[in-house]
């Protein structure tokens, strides 16, 4: 069983208060014990939990006059549960304690709070300097409440620095250190890459973000309403502004309680599926430029940016803003289902067409197959999430899947039997109704780069598929004048301060999840969000470095990376920079 | 067109074009479409101009439509644009994103490596004033040898390529 009410009865020992949510699939315990945090956390573990962020909050100011912390799971019976932690402890009112041990994940997350909220566990090492690096003053801690921006941008402009200095790197005998970074040869984000090589192969590799730090949870709690915040949404990484402004509408329409009409339920799947095809066709298109096949990348490349003038055509913006706000969509004119469906229809025909040619081809494959590779167990006890977890055989991991909302949770449309087979267990197992132009079987998905651009194809093709459907929903409902957004300012007002709500969105690199807490007149009171990628770092550097194959049970072969895989398998995980960075 | 034949009989186009472009002396099928939409002053460039790109903390959406004009139906490079690896080869410097505290080393020594003359042209909301990322304690203030080394200014969030394309090809031409 894996419900956590039996959890809490088997293991906790203490008090565990449980809270009512508005929303039925989400449930809210409050643990006051450290050790039954401990205990649960790891119970949850082991009954296949998913730990999808954990969210500190400085309510000092509030009743309780204490930090806490929020733990949120994703759980397989389909809840999601959030366990309160309050920091109670009056010796150590900064420490708590650390679910390390049973889901490593957690440790990115906890070396930014040291950084932006001075929070450390109780065992376990953590560091400054992730999010925070040298220009910023020690005990800077931006995230605290009653820091205003005024008083941080004043300290931060009268610290200077210790001066730079280059340090040599101290490598073992016989290895090479190779920084590269932060500023990359090409069109690319920022961030700092040290291999450790031994002759061509990757030992070891550093990854230091953070260059990209905006201070953007800070700024949806300075600057923007609960109304406004996704235009900041929007651009907390541009290539899922969609995603990314759905997550904080969902989040936003979960504290209000309201479901948005159904028109535009409709729109918001059919534009995410959208951005989906349309990140997915660039990323192959990348891939492939990366294998030097020019002209099947320059023909990928052109799929791409079509896409990108029918985001234009739909909604007036080549990434898609501007269209979510909470309570529904903003669409400046109705669009052209036809276009969009011709549109895609051709656009998708030729992605399969060249993805397949490129998965067939033995030049290709020799490149990719067994490059980078993410075993399933890594997958899972790193966390990885979103299309890298799935192309570790995780193929169940989704959250279109797990936690169905919006049109997702819509039982007539049927979307979940398209998404469920986007991988094909067996051939008789596909039921009639579903059509597989680039079939991708189960034994595919081996974590390597080649499973995850096999992947991203057979993603693309289902999202065209829901795409299809979504069009011919909105075309049968008409419905020309039915408002496509219900009003919130209201309903916001009339909901308590200091509740929070969480939302999230499956983008094309995995769930967004927002939490967000209301304050006084609509104000943000704390915003965390997590992008994908944060846990995915840390999975992309456990499919770099040399390990020894789990495959071969002699236990002598490794699996290496030389070091002109690197881009291969940077490309083929693709993950934002700025969305780690926030 | 019929199903399956699709990429064949495009590669097939594009390889047509280019012989068809090399014997009458007109552009490929692709490029026509181009000059078409930009007029011809772009095409008459006869020197190169070599950018590096700069991320100062954006949010990637400036990257994206950047990136975007390498694929074939901007095809920056017909105008004698090139996107370089190294600053050291490049004479304007396509600076995205607000300035970010953290990157500020990174951005000088960017910036010193590139060989005189050199020019700035900021791309994109935030690269001008902060733009949306405004109000945060997480940028730097530009430092005045850079601001004044900035020529153009590309509005818009993101600019579109188009916009981009035309701001890069209007930058005083290096040497080669
Ligand atoms: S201008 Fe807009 S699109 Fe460009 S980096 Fe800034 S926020 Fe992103």
């Amino acid at each position: 069983m894996a419900d956590i009410h039996a959890g809490i009865r088997d293991v906790c020992q203490g008090e565990v208060i449980e809270l009512p949510r508005r929303d039925g699939r989400e449930r809210h315990f409050v643990i006051e014990n450290g050790e039954d945090l401990l205990r649960l956390s790891q119970w949850a573990s082991q009954h296949d939990y998913y730990f999808c962020t954990m969210v500190a909050n400085d309510e000092r100011l509030l009743e309780d006059h204490i930090f806490k912390l929020y733990y949120l799971f994703s759980a397989p019976d389909g809840f999601l549960v959030t366990l309160e932690y309050p920091l109670n402890d009056p010796l150590h009112p900064t420490k708590y304690p650390s679910i390390r041990p049973s889901f490593p994940s957690v440790e990115p997350l906890e070396h930014r709070l040291y950084d932006t909220f001075g929070l450390s566990p109780h065992t376990g090492e953590v560091h400054s300097g992730t999010l925070l690096h040298t220009p910023y003053p020690p005990e800077y801690y931006p995230l605290r409440q009653g820091r205003t921006r005024d008083k941080l941008e004043e300290r931060a402009r009268a610290y200077s620095p210790p001066t730079h200095s280059a340090s040599a790197i101290e490598m073992p005998e016989g290895m090479l250190a190779m920084p590269v970074g932060p500023i990359h040869a090409g069109v690319i984000e920022a961030g700092c890459f040290q291999f450790h090589l031994a002759g061509e192969v990757i030992e070891e590799v550093r990854i230091r973000l953070g260059y990209k730090h905006r201070g953007i949870e800070k700024l949806f709690q300075t600057s923007y309403t609960l109304e406004r915040g996704h235009e900041l949404a929007e651009r907390v990484s541009g290539d899922a502004s969609f995603a990314h402004s759905m997550a904080f509408c969902h989040a936003v329409e979960s504290l209000a309680g309201v479901e948005v009409p159904l028109a535009a339920r409709y729109w918001r799947g059919l534009l995410l599926e959208l951005e989906r095809f349309s990140n997915h066709a660039g990323d192959i298109a990348a891939l492939v430029h990366d294998m030097a096949f020019e002209l099947l990348a320059s023909e990928l490349a052109v799929v791409r940016e079509q896409t990108l003038r029918l985001n234009q055509r739909v909604c007036g913006h080549r990434l898609l803003r501007g269209v979510n706000v909470p309570g529904g969509v903003h669409l400046l004119h109705r669009p052209h289902l036809n276009d969009v469906q011709r549109t895609i229809e051709t656009l998708a025909a030729r992605l399969l067409n060249l993805g397949k040619s490129v998965l067939e081809m033995p030049a290709c494959r020799e490149r990719m197959v067994n490059t980078g590779v993410l075993t399933c167990n890594e997958a899972r006890t790193g966390g990885a999430t979103g299309l890298v977890a799935r192309a570790s055989g995780l193929w169940k991991h989704d959250f279109r899947l797990r936690h169905p909302c919006g049109v997702y949770a819509i039982p007539a449309l049927a979307l979940a039997d398209e998404l469920r087979h986007t991988v094909v267990l067996s051939d008789d197992d596909l039921p009639s109704s579903i059509h597989r132009r680039v079939p991708i079987y189960l034994s595919d998905l081996q974590g390597d780069v080649f499973a995850r651009l096999a992947l991203r194809v057979a993603e693309a093709e289902t999202s065209v598929h829901l795409v299809a459907r979504l069009v011919a929903a909105l075309r049968q409902k008409g419905g020309r004048s039915e408002p496509l957004v219900v009003p919130l300012e209201k309903l916001l007002r009339a909901v308590p301060n200091f509740e929070y709500g969480i939302g999230y969105a499956e983008s094309w690199r995995g769930e967004i999840i927002y939490w967000l807490m209301k304050g006084p007149r609509n104000t943000i009171f704390r915003c965390d969000l997590r992008d994908p990628s944060l846990f995915n770092w840390t999975a992309m550097r456990q499919a770099i470095i040399r390990k020894p194959d789990p495959r071969d049970p002699t236990g002598r072969r490794y699996l290496e990376n030389i070091l002109a895989d690197f881009p291969l398998i940077n490309k083929s995980f693709n993950l934002s920079y700025a969305g780690h960075d926030l | 067109m019929r199903e399956g034949t699709e990429p064949i009989s495009h590669m097939a186009r594009l390889l047509l074009g280019r012989v068809f472009g090399l014997l009458t002396g007109r552009r490929t099928l692709y490029a026509e479409d181009a000059a078409a939409r930009y007029g011809p002053e772009l095409a008459r460039g006869r020197r190169s101009v070599f950018v590096r790109h700069l991320d100062c903390g954006s949010c990637n959406g400036c990257e994206i439509e950047l990136s975007a004009l390498v694929n074939p139906l901007y095809d920056i490079e017909r105008f004698g644009i090139r996107f370089e690896a190294s600053p050291r080869h490049a004479d304007v410097l396509a600076l995205t994103g607000p300035f970010t505290r953290n990157l500020e080393t990174a951005a000088y020594l960017t910036y010193a490596a590139m060989a005189e003359p050199r020019c700035i042209v900021t791309i994109g909301d935030c690269a001008h004033d902060g733009g949306i990322f405004k109000d945060t304690y997480a940028l730097a203030d530009r430092p005045a040898f850079l601001e004044q080394a900035v020529v153009a200014h590309v509005p818009g969030c993101p600019p579109t390529p188009e916009a981009i394309l035309r701001a890069l090809a209007q930058q005083p031409r290096g040497t080669g």
